[in-house]
């Protein structure tokens, strides 16, 4: 076959656009603020191998199977691609001039990955037409969205012109290694030459004209991720997603992030690399209670928002390319936006970021805060409580004053643990449990101030660091280096928002410290005490914050001799109690209550007792139950089930 | 314009107070300090007037006191107060009313004020006679415990919450003084850049000394904690028991079962 003149010219011109479109959109990636994503990459590049090639969230779900299909046909049809336009220019050349040895296997295997991709688009494509599910659509965009549907058909016409075109080539008896063409050859059987030439030529260029078109629609869509998603996958956050970055406090800064050029440029990266899979939203409780927030939106609002190069404004009215307040507010910071992107998005510290301008530029926020705002900077504790009271709940059990050089474990018990009624069980419990294994710990009393969680979620890093600074000099001062806490949220930030600030502690959740005491021997319950039917509730910040999962239900199990239940959504698919992100602080005035959705999904199973491994979530829980009139079940704290089952004798 | 708020620094109202060694005031010692709470309504109030008028008047905040009530003169020019003035005491709280009514008159004196904002009472002496005072010493119109304040062409419209409930409305001339009570507004959280800018706001240091002439016209005698008149029971156990347990103390200890 001989070039067609007009190809070349078409192909540059494609190519092109193409190019143009790319540099317009990586030009309005570089308008971001400077982060380095550059170090560790080794560590980086295996995130790459698992994440992106080994679509290792993507398959997280079933359908993602699917997806898998098309993302590894797409890479081995790349060279077929690129080979196909190369002999567009250039007849005869690319791989036609190889052996037969390496041509053969080669067409064979992309024969073979055509049919695959064909069958796997038209199952996307019935998917999307049929048996969408609800999490595809939302209010700007819907399963059946005409540019999904194009792109699907424009994958599907390539692979169906692929095989025409070799199917009307290959001579009678041709083409045992190209099976599908083969097949496809044999309907064509009998057409004279001339027709099967015409076929040839007119598949080629339908081939030929949609793979240019793709090339330059993928820029300029959804699609853009095909681009951007491994690149993403790179750059993602090796450090705790959920760790906003600190900020400065000199004179002349910003703070926050009320418009694009003040998010990072990863960032923005971020909004070009959503597919609108809508796994996010699907997880999201603020979503899937009727609130504001989408989680996906605010990504999708943000790319919209940056490609009218700041038009609009970033926080605002709600309409597409803004974000609206309460949404913002609405975040429980739950996490499972981030932990179930398939390509690493990071919705929250976005969210945060942007919290942070309304608390710190504006000071426009929901009124209930001014009160817990000020609670924090007075006394240090969400209630207002005097700090010299939180001690107090010591007062049981004998003084126990953490000793520099003597004690082993300082217990962070928390403003929760020390001022919450009903927490302060969960810490006696934790006491007495600690005592029985002979662990050697002690309390900062009135010394110890609020770990700053809440006020860092709700975006005013200001009172967060003074509040984080005050703990670590503290923690210096008294030599503390191994830390046991009852509360998920003081753990989590210890953990990994105090790392910023130059301070390495061992800090274990109290479910992870009785789960080691069990295996090393040194707590037995040798009557297990019954808790009737248990369901264990994750906490966000133990579990898909920190991966803890295992230690807490081996607790229960330690104590009951019985392998708790889970929640229809668990683990990394958890559903927040509502309370995490500084909402335990907040009304909530719209929609469905979190905790009650929550609760229902429990009482589904009948369950005596709900077993938490988190102040907060037993709060909202008990609450709940109270609300829906299930008094009857009982919220247990896991140290008060380990206690219970120690002193059962 | 001009406008001079005061304010008063007392402890948080959380604390667990204890009396001092002299035994005629509280115990300094573990005490968290803020800006007194009726003094917050007094600064956004002020600042209010001031975004009225096109920011056009300046806003003095003044405080009597030891180093420390630097603390809450910096979140008054974080809320929007132009300059501050420490008058140097470490020695206040020992001063009566008349005397602290006197420092301020006397450094308001020659300042030609025109709105002077107070709280209605400190927190924690609560005598509700400072700003009173320093009017009549300036003689100035006065209105006091305000919950509503309204200024247009020179006079001060304000609403005023007598006893009972029922509330008035006066109109003073400047210059007026007025004392600020819960309900008159929200006091602003101030914004980071606020709290940076106040940093670098003129504080004007003043020795006590140059300004106080007056001998202090009451003294405390004794500072004490009501004597305790008895405790409350907390029963504890089973339900059905605390019931019967409740039942006998009413049967014996009280008429209303009889």
């Amino acid at each position: 076959m001989q070039s067609h003149p007009y190809f070349m010219p078409l192909l540059f011109v494609a190519v092109l656009t193409f190019c143009y479109s790319c540099y317009q959109r990586l030009q309005l990636v570089t308008v971001g603020a400077a982060e380095n994503r550059f170090d560790r990459p080794g560590e980086r590049l295996a995130g790459v191998l698992s994440y992106a090639f080994g679509q290792k969230r993507v398959l997280s779900r079933p359908f993602g199977v699917n997806h898998f299909v098309l993302f590894w046909a797409f890479l081995l049809l790349l060279v077929a691609n690129a080979d196909f336009l190369w002999q567009g220019l250039f007849p005869g050349g690319g791989l036609s001039a190889l052996p037969e040895g390496i041509r053969h296997p080669l067409e064979f295997a992309f024969d073979l990955v055509s049919l695959l991709a064909l069958v796997s688009v038209t199952v996307a494509l019935a998917r999307r037409l049929f048996f969408a599910p609800s999490y595809l659509g939302n209010e700007y965009t819907k399963p059946r969205s005409g540019e999904a549907l194009l792109i699907l058909g424009m994958i599907a016409t390539l692979m169906a012109a692929y095989f025409l075109m070799n199917a009307a080539r290959l001579a009678p008896g041709e083409g045992s290694w190209q099976p599908v063409s083969r097949a496809v050859s044999l309907v064509m059987q009998g057409l004279p030459a001339a027709t099967l030439e015409a076929v040839a030529l007119t598949s080629w260029w339908v081939h030929a004209i949609v793979l240019l078109l793709f090339l330059n629609l993928l820029p300029r869509s959804k699609h853009m991720h095909i681009l951007t998603a491994i690149p993403n996958c790179y750059f993602r956050s090796l450090d705790h997603p959920a760790v906003p970055p600190r900020e400065e406090f000199q004179m002349g800064n910003r703070f926050g992030v009320s418009g694009v050029e003040q998010f990072s440029w990863k960032d923005l990266l971020d909004s070009f690399s959503c597919t609108e899979c809508g796994r996010c939203q699907d997880l999201c409780p603020a979503h899937n209670t009727g609130k504001s927030l989408n989680p996906r939106r605010v990504v999708h609002d943000l790319k919209v928002n940056l490609l009218e190069k700041g038009g609009k404004p970033l926080i605002g009215p709600k309409e597409e390319g803004t974000s609206c307040e309460e949404a913002l507010w609405d975040c429980t910071t739950c996490g499972a936006c981030l932990s179930v992107c398939p390509v690493l998005i990071e919705h929250l510290p976005k969210i945060v970021k942007m919290r942070r301008h309304l608390v710190q530029e504006k000071a426009r926020f929901p009124e209930e805060l001014l009160n817990l705002f000020e609670n924090m900077e007075q006394r240090s504790n969400p209630w207002g409580i005097a700090p010299s009271e939180r001690g107090k709940w010591i007062s049981v059990l004998e003084e126990r004053d953490f000793k520099p050089g003597e004690t082993e474990y300082l217990f962070f018990v928390g403003c929760a643990g020390s001022f919450d009624s009903r927490a302060k069980q969960t810490t006696l419990a934790l006491a007495t449990t600690l005592d029985r294994a002979g662990i050697s710990w002690g309390i900062l009393g009135k010394d110890e101030i609020c770990c700053g969680d809440s006020v860092r979620r709700l975006g005013n890093e200001f009172v967060f660091d003074k509040m984080a600074r005050g703990n670590v000099e503290l923690f210096r001062e008294r030599g503390v280096k191994k830390i046991v806490t009852a509360c998920p949220h003081c753990f989590s930030t210890l953990k990994n928002d105090y790392k910023q600030y130059g301070i390495e502690l061992e800090v274990v959740h109290h479910s992870e410290l009785i789960a080691q005491l069990v295996r090393d021997g040194k707590l037995k319950a040798p009557k297990k005490a019954s808790q009737g039917k248990v369901l264990f509730h994750d906490s966000c910040y133990l579990g898909r914050h920190n991966d803890t999962y295992t230690a807490p239900r081996a607790v229960i199990e330690a104590a009951t001799g019985g392998t708790p239940g889970d929640f229809e959504r668990n683990r990394e698919n958890g559903f927040c109690c509502g309370a995490g992100g500084g909402r335990m602080w907040m009304e909530e005035q719209t929609g469905a209550r979190i905790n009650h959705e929550r609760v229902k999904e429990a009482l589904k199973q009948e369950p005596d007792t709900i077993c938490v491994s988190c102040p907060y979530c037993m709060t909202m829980l008990e609450d709940g139950l109270k609300d829906q009139g299930a008094e009857k079940v009982r919220v247990k704290d896991i140290a008060e089930v380990m206690a219970e089952a120690l002193n059962d004798r | 314009m001009n406008i001079l708020v005061c304010i008063k620094q007392v402890p948080d109202m959380e604390s667990r107070f204890k009396v001092n060694g002299t035994g005629d005031w509280y115990d300094e010692a573990d005490l968290a300090y803020r800006m007194n709470e009726y003094d917050e309504y007094a600064v956004e109030q002020a600042v209010q007037l001031k975004e009225q008028l096109g920011n056009q008047p300046e806003i003095t905040v003044l405080s009597i006191g030891a180093d420390r009530v630097g603390e809450a003169l910096k979140k008054a020019l974080a809320m929007g107060c132009d300059k501050a003035v420490q008058v140097q005491d470490n020695d206040s709280a020992r001063k009566d009313p008349w005397q602290i009514a006197n420092i301020i008159a006397a450094f308001a004196g020659d300042k030609n004020f025109d709105v002077i904002f107070t709280g209605m009472q400190s927190q924690d002496r609560g005598s509700a006679q400072v700003g009173v005072t320093v009017a009549e010493i300036l003689g100035h119109n006065c209105a006091s415990t305000l919950v509503g304040f309204e200024y247009a062409d020179g006079v001060v419209t304000a609403k005023r919450e007598l006893e009972g409930g029922v509330k008035s409305v006066v109109k003073v001339p400047v210059p007026a003084l007025v004392t600020c009570q819960l309900g008159l507004n929200v006091p602003r959280y101030p914004t980071l850049p606020n709290i940076m800018k106040a940093k670098k706001k003129e504080l004007q240091l003043v020795p006590v000394a140059s300004l106080l002439k007056e001998e202090a016209a009451t003294g405390t005698e004794k500072l004490y904690p009501p004597v305790k008149s008895g405790g409350g029971i907390v029963l504890e156990g089973d339900l059905g028991d605390i019931a019967d347990r409740l039942l006998g103390i009413l049967k014996e200890k009280t008429t209303v079962m009889k």
